[in-house]
């Protein structure tokens, strides 16, 4: 493969949660700290380009929002993409990081997540919460992502005969590494037993099946492989990504219980990463309810249809086990401000292939995933990273 | 929970209202019109047939009626102010092309009233339909002949029924129509044929209506159908009838929604002679093949589609737009079903309690009044448990 590759020399990350900041003051912050997270420094002038992954929720800055990234992260006059796919909105931000340096055209790329979800009132809340789903056909019925989410949960359930407790494991899974995660939105543990008796939001999805609604931001400093070095001996080298789509409403895809979008990124990712899923040492997926998580581990190629819900309840998916998949607590505990996930999870891949993710560390970890899903699965991408 | 109504065809041969229990805090004019004179399939289905309202509809809601018929919007005339109900039945009635004639009462919504509400409709011309034999207007003051008021109670001795009139729906509002009396003689109390008795305020309205004319008549061909509300407790916490301008929610812009009427509020589907794929909702060109020549309009069935994915939503998880649905009626329900061979449909479902339909379930897709939205109310099909039984979409 002769294609130039990009790596990451640089992440930062705001705390997750219910936050006093504003938009501006967490673009800071992240950028700040991606800034500082590089071993030798970084000047800001040598930043050519960058890629801001929002979806302005509550109508913060509809458009033209990336002037606020180059004013707060003091890039003046460098170019700013405001990169909108809804929940993947910052993985596909990473995307264009990537492509704009294996094509050459920049030398070091900057890549930030936000969304600040909190400082509107519940009622616009759960106006915005919907919007990136189907507006005329699925939300006219009354549905929400939650809703959505409780349809293919019900539809794989039924289908495979699944054990409903591997929902609670997640939660119960992610939870527990949220322990060990400072920026983690919610920092408790809990049982299975709370967790299936938590209120129905969704059925059968309950309140501990649902990510929280939190505000955060990360960036992540992206170089090309061969200046990377000048800037860290430890980069994290981004050895391919893949990108799909489907179609917006659920009613409209071929199945209800596979995500066509995830499965092509994979696809690309690992082709043209030349990997293998055997290598992969952890995953970071998109878990923005339980039953997605499920749905990603079959559609990432992990585990066989209707088998995830099996190989969760098996431990397998926790740190230590053999495939520890969101080590970091996933969107389910640590949280997800929409625009942020997607930099969020490199950001994990990024410490955890460093070895700097303490005692949420896998250990030995050289290869990781992240998968990020846009909506109900209209969008999603892969990305695969690598410890040199 | 309000109390169900029960809705259905009058005219089968026992004279018995085939009763199907729903409730009914989603019904309005509109919705109750659409269900009656769906109920006659037969006369809405005659070439030039032509629609009457009598009652309290709101402006333009003959092109919404022609969109849920599948008629052209000139086969359904505007509602006449003030028209009585003897008056629009012998318009009605007096065409050469077969018409249908539907009204509404309305006097329980918005809790103005204690007495029944619900739509009728009658169908005239063509083998089946009612006949008017006769048909005459005494002149003068119904009030000072003493007759006036509300007392929503008919008379029906003898054959001869009094359309009771209750009060206006607003405040200067033209007087209801009462239409219990007539369901009377519908559901077969006061046997075939019937002298309607109307007090009109041109005077007093008086007809003798021929129920059942031909010999050909059958239950599956009825020439009327009555939707009434079994107690107006159903209507206990209903918004206001005209919604707020002001929508907090996501927008479908208007023009959109009543471009998509015909797949909204028919199930219409195209069908694509290149590749035979269907695409639903219709969107011009094939979701398949992108062919956008030829497509034919296929309308896809609406009765005894399976279900493939349920939830139940529950408080907080609704959008924004339909928090004042879960106020008033709580959770609801939402399914994906099968309606053909590659096409689902997202549905809320009405009627029973959220939970009651499962995955192999088989339902049917009702019109029904769903959320204000740009100060009008839209309207969707919604699911209920089907009367059909298993029956293979």
């Amino acid at each position: 493969m002769t294609r130039r590759r990009a790596a990451l020399i640089g992440a930062g990350h705001t705390k997750f949660g219910v936050l006093p900041d504003g938009p501006r003051a967490l673009l800071r912050q992240a950028v700040d700290g991606a800034v500082a997270s590089v071993d030798r420094g970084v000047e800001r002038s040598a930043i050519g380009e960058a890629f801001l992954g929002t979806l302005g929720f509550a109508g913060w800055q509809l458009g033209n929002a990336s002037a606020v990234l180059a004013e707060e992260a003091r890039l003046p006059g460098v170019p700013v993409t405001r990169v909108e796919n809804a929940c993947a909105s910052a993985g596909f931000a990473l995307r264009s990081g990537v492509q704009a340096i294996e094509s050459g055209a920049r030398d070091v790329v900057l890549v930030v997540g936000l969304e600040k979800m909190n400082d509107a009132p519940s009622t616009r809340r759960r106006y915005w919460l919907g919007v990136s789903g189907d507006t005329e056909w699925e939300r006219m019925a009354g549905l929400t992502f939650a809703g959505v989410y409780g349809l293919m949960a019900s539809a794989y359930l039924t289908e495979h005969h699944a054990d409903p407790d591997a929902l609670a494991e997640v939660a119960v899974k992610n939870h527990e590494n949220a322990l060990a995660n400072p920026n983690a939105h919610l920092r408790k543990r809990i049982t299975r037993e709370e967790a299936k008796a938590s209120p129905l939001v969704a059925d059968p999805l309950r309140l501990f099946d649902c990510c929280p609604v939190s505000d955060g931001a990360a960036a992540l400093l992206l170089a090309g492989e061969e200046v990377a070095k000048r800037f860290t001996d430890t980069p994290v080298l981004i050895e391919g990504t893949g990108a799909g789509s489907d179609a917006l409403a659920l009613q409209d895809r071929a199945s209800l219980t596979k995500l066509a979008a995830t499965r092509r990124a994979a696809d690309e990712a690992f082709r043209r990463s030349g990997t293998e899923r055997r290598s992969v040492d952890l995953l970071e997926v998109h878990d923005c309810f339980t039953i997605a998580e499920l749905l990603a581990l079959e559609d990432l190629g992990f585990a066989p249809a209707g088998e995830a819900a099996a190989l969760e309840l098996s431990g397998a998916t926790r740190i230590g086990g053999a495939l520890p998949v969101n080590p970091d607590g996933g969107l389910k505990a640590k949280g997800h401000p929409i625009g942020a996930t997607g930099a969020s999870q490199a950001y994990e891949a990024f410490r955890q292939l460093r070895g700097e993710a303490g005692s949420r560390q896998v250990k030995g970890a050289r290869r990781a995933l992240t998968h990020n899903v846009g909506g109900s699965g209209a969008s999603a991408t892969v990305t695969l990273f690598a410890a040199v | 929970m309000p109390s169900p109504i029960r809705a259905g065809a009058w005219a089968s041969p026992a004279g018995e209202l085939e009763g199907h229990p729903v409730v009914g805090p989603d019904e309005d004019a509109f919705t109750l019109a659409v269900a009656a004179l769906e109920a006659l399939p037969t006369v809405a289905a005659s070439p030039g047939v032509s629609v009457r309202t009598v009652g309290e509809f709101e402006p333009g809601v003959e092109d919404d009626l022609a969109a849920a018929l599948g008629l052209p919007p000139s086969a359904v005339r505007p509602p006449v102010p003030r028209v009585s109900f003897g008056a629009a039945l012998s318009e009605a009635a007096g065409q050469e092309a077969p018409s249908l004639l539907v009204a509404i009462d309305e006097r329980a919504i918005g809790g103005a009233g204690s007495a029944p509400a619900g739509a009728l409709a009658l169908g005239f011309g063509g083998p089946d339909g009612a006949r008017l034999r006769s048909h005459r207007t005494v002149p003068g003051d119904p009030s000072v002949m003493g007759m006036g008021g509300g007392s929503g109670s008919p008379s029906s001795s003898s054959g001869v029924v009094r359309l009771d009139h209750g009060p206006a729906v607003e405040p200067g509002g033209p007087p209801s129509v009462g239409l219990s009396g007539l369901r009377a003689a519908l559901t077969g109390s006061v046997g075939p044929s019937v002298t309607l008795v109307d007090l009109a305020p041109e005077g007093l309205w008086i007809g003798e209506l021929d129920l059942r004319p031909s010999a050909s008549w059958s239950p599956a061909s009825p020439a009327g159908a009555i939707f009434r509300w079994e107690s107006p407790s159903a209507f206990a916490g209903r918004p206001a009838r005209r919604p707020p301008t002001v929508s907090e929610g996501a927008y479908v812009p208007r023009a959109t929604y009543r471009a998509e009427r015909a797949s909204r509020w028919r199930f219409a589907a195209e069908r694509c002679p290149r590749c035979g794929a269907r695409t639903f909702p219709k969107r011009g060109a094939c979701s398949t093949c992108g062919n956008a020549e030829g497509l034919t309009d296929e309308l896809l069935p609406r009765t005894g589609l399976a279900v493939e994915a349920t939830t139940v939503v529950h408080r907080g998880a609704q959008p924004s737009e339909f928090d004042r649905q879960v106020e008033v009626s709580g959770e609801y329900e939402v399914l994906l079903a099968r309606a053909a061979e590659g096409v689902r449909v997202t549905l809320q479902v009405a009627d029973v309690p959220p939970g009651a339909i499962s995955i192999g379930d088989r339902i049917d897709a009702r019109l029904r009044r769903l959320i204000p939205m740009e100060g009008e109310w839209r309207y969707a099909l919604k699911a209920v448990p089907s009367r059909d039984g298993a029956v293979p979409a």
